[in-house]
């Protein structure tokens, strides 16, 4: 096993991968940008070494930095977390080039698995079920796309083989859309990515995101840990995750596992890694594979009692992947809501701030992975991201009561968040019932507004009352103030109350 | 003593006298008799007849955070008497940028008048796309970028002359109990 790892990243997977190295009895190295000298992760590590400029490009994508730290602090490995560099062909082969241990996959799998047209040509010829549409390395001129496409039918997606983030994609409902819809396509793709390689898609009915999660060996051992259900999801991003899914039969279960299995085989696939599915009336189809720990991976945790982390460093460390198919299980159900630092009366902006209160629930079977604290600022530098919330229990309707236990008694102040927003989505009738495609936002909370109304009397009364007793300890110069108490409550402390604490 | 709370662009008077540790409270003319039970690190936690609440509140300058029942409620302070519209940043947004990013798309150009809410331009920043609205009603004098021009936070995308408008923040009316 390592004895160092540096960790090339920040906030809460910063933190959870620090974690797990120290579980195993490898140190660790932080590296962190001048707005995060005092985050949770540079407290926790073992060490750690600046990278100064917040700018993500000057500091935790710079390769440059990253690398020097890892030398000059001899650390084995390097944990990528997600995001920023984790899927990072250059990165890895510069990790690769100095010897040191990059955590995921080799750098040429990543480089694959990142061109939409390779990673589907690879995958169609591994028998894994792609969305059928016109896909080829060789450039196609726009008169062939234009009669790809009347042969697929309507309606259908155009999309640019580097595209992102809705970039060059577009969908077209009927043939005379189609010539435009091409040229526009490319164009954007031309501007944005220098490339404007083209691929077509049948357009999926309401399509659900549902993606296995495999394990990989460097000895040729590959298996799958279930699904996860990603379909709640706002502008391409993630918001609520679940495991199991309400879509999925033990058949269908089983068939997306060894789909994805024979996709991470096909691929020479080392390490943790997800393979993305779009899945429409019963089928499934190959969408992309993630070649990086997710964003989600605690519900797949909770659920199979897997450490998916832990399993990625020895995995890194040639160990051998001691688990079989057939010994991994789903027990009960996991819930992960993503906190995030932004406001729904802003069109969901990101928020900054200092957070003035930050202090999580506990309870039973619920988890935190955070990255913040009290006091802590949130810059417009990354991520607005707070933390993770997830739960587990026996049910689903369980898991959704917890969720909803958990977010009401989750208090964040000074900064905005999308708290009220996940409990409106976990508490719709059609998400009760399982009822969620990746339009579900769209089409049941797009005129979500937080409430102008008038704020319960109640609020009202604490504010005033807070505001009384700090204006009279200011006047009369008083420290602390002595009320009756309530003498049966766990929370009195003497009857007496500090200023300023 | 006397405090002026803005929510939701209202502004609720409340006074709050005490008597041998009962606190009453006077909100909009409605007298609520309130005992403290505990006050601790910002915990309160008060009863109104037999019912008990928790809150936790805490203040950041002027904006009192109530936080009760999952809900935070974000209250403005105004001094008492003289009520004035919250911090222009705060509640109506801002024509800087919120985001390092790049311009994608310019929706505006110099003379248009433009309308609150109206779009004004696109920003992309980490695979996201952001779009800034008018923080209220004018007329753009000039616009600061083009479309791929890189911005930083807090840059000044556009520079609107304000329209002539009343200030928003109105006396609540006076509500009758439920």
């Amino acid at each position: 096993m390592f004895k160092k790892v540096l960790i090339a990243n920040r906030g809460e997977i910063a933190c959870r991968v620090i974690k797990a190295c120290q579980e195993m009895g490898i140190k660790t190295v932080a590296v962190y940008s001048d707005v995060d000298a005092k985050a949770p992760h540079v407290q926790l590590a073992d060490e750690a070494h600046p990278l100064g400029d917040p700018t993500p490009k000057n500091s935790y994508l710079n390769i440059e930095k990253i690398m020097q730290v890892a030398i000059e602090t001899g650390a084995e490995a390097i944990h990528p977390g997600y995001g920023f560099l984790s899927e990072n062909p250059n990165f890895a082969a510069e990790c690769e080039k100095n010897k040191i241990k990059f955590i995921g996959p080799r750098s040429e799998v990543i480089k694959k698995m990142g061109s939409k047209i390779e990673s589907k040509i690879m995958m169609e010829a591994a028998g894994v079920p792609v969305i059928p549409g016109f896909f080829s390395n060789k450039p196609a001129t726009l008169d062939q796309l234009l009669g790809k496409g009347i042969r697929i039918g309507f309606p259908l997606m155009v999309k640019a083989s580097c595209g992102g983030g809705g970039k060059g994609m577009r969908v077209v409902r009927k043939k005379a859309e189609l010539r435009d819809a091409l040229e526009g396509a490319q164009r954007e793709s031309l501007s944005a990515f220098g490339d404007g390689t083209l691929l077509l898609e049948k357009y999926l009915d309401a399509p659900r995101h549902i993606e296995i999660q495999i394990l990989a060996d460097e000895h040729d051992h590959v298996i799958h840990l279930c699904e996860r259900e990603c379909s709640i999801q706002r502008r391409h991003q993630k918001v609520i995750e679940e495991t199991p899914s309400t879509a999925l039969t033990p058949e269908l279960r089983k068939r997306m596992g060894e789909a994805a299995v024979a996709a991470a085989k096909a691929a020479g696939y080392t390490n943790a890694g997800t393979v993305e599915f779009m899945f429409s009336n019963g089928q499934f189809f190959f969408l992309e594979m993630n070649t990086r720990l997710q964003v989600e991976h605690p519900i797949t945790e909770l659920t199979t009692g897997i450490d998916i982390v832990k399993w990625q460093l020895r995995i890194a460390a040639g160990e051998l992947l001691t688990i079989q198919q057939q010994d991994v299980f789903q027990r009960g159900h996991a819930l992960e809501c993503r906190i995030y630092a932004e406001d729904p009366e802003r069109n969901f902006l990101p928020c900054t701030g200092t957070l003035t209160e930050f202090t999580p629930p506990h309870g039973v079977n619920v988890r935190h992975d955070v990255g913040v604290c009290t006091g802590y600022q949130i810059t417009h530098y990354y991520d607005p991201m707070l933390g993770k919330l997830i739960v587990h229990a026996e049910t689903r309707n369980d898991a959704i009561q917890k969720m909803l236990w958990a977010l009401s008694n989750y208090v964040t102040m000074g900064v905005t968040t999308n708290i009220d927003f996940l409990k409106k989505v976990l508490e719709h009738e059609a998400f009760k019932r399982g009822d969620i495609t990746t339009h579900f936002i769209e089409e049941h909370l797009k005129e979500y507004a937080p409430s102008k109304d008038r704020p319960p009397l109640e609020v009202l009364v604490a504010a005033g009352i807070f505001d009384e007793l700090m204006a009279r300890a200011a006047t009369t110069g008083l420290k602390t103030v002595t009320i009756a108490a309530d003498q049966n409550s766990p929370w009195v402390q003497g009857g007496k109350w500090r200023i300023g604490t | 003593m006397d405090f002026d709370y803005e929510y939701g662009g209202k502004v609720y008077h409340i006074t709050v006298k005490e008597d041998k540790n009962i606190f009453k409270v006077e909100i909009d003319g409605e007298e609520i008799p309130t005992e403290v039970l505990v006050f601790n690190a910002g915990f309160l936690k008060f009863s109104i007849g037999n019912r008990v609440h928790k809150s936790v509140v805490s203040k950041d300058k002027e904006v009192v955070n109530v936080f009760m029942d999952g809900m935070v409620y974000r209250l403005i302070e105004h001094k008492a008497g003289a009520p004035q519209p919250a911090s222009k940043d705060e509640a109506e947004g801002t024509l800087n940028s919120p985001i390092s990013g790049k311009v994608v798309k310019i929706l505006v150009k110099n003379g248009d008048v433009i309308t609150k809410g109206q779009e004004l331009l696109i920003i992309e920043a980490m695979k996201m796309e952001h779009k800034v609205k008018a923080p209220y009603a004018g007329k753009i004098k000039a616009v600061n970028f083009k479309v791929d021009d890189k911005v930083d936070i807090g840059q000044l995308l556009v520079d609107v002359e304000r329209a002539e408008e009343k200030p928003e923040v109105k006396p609540a009316a006076k509500e009758t109990k439920k």
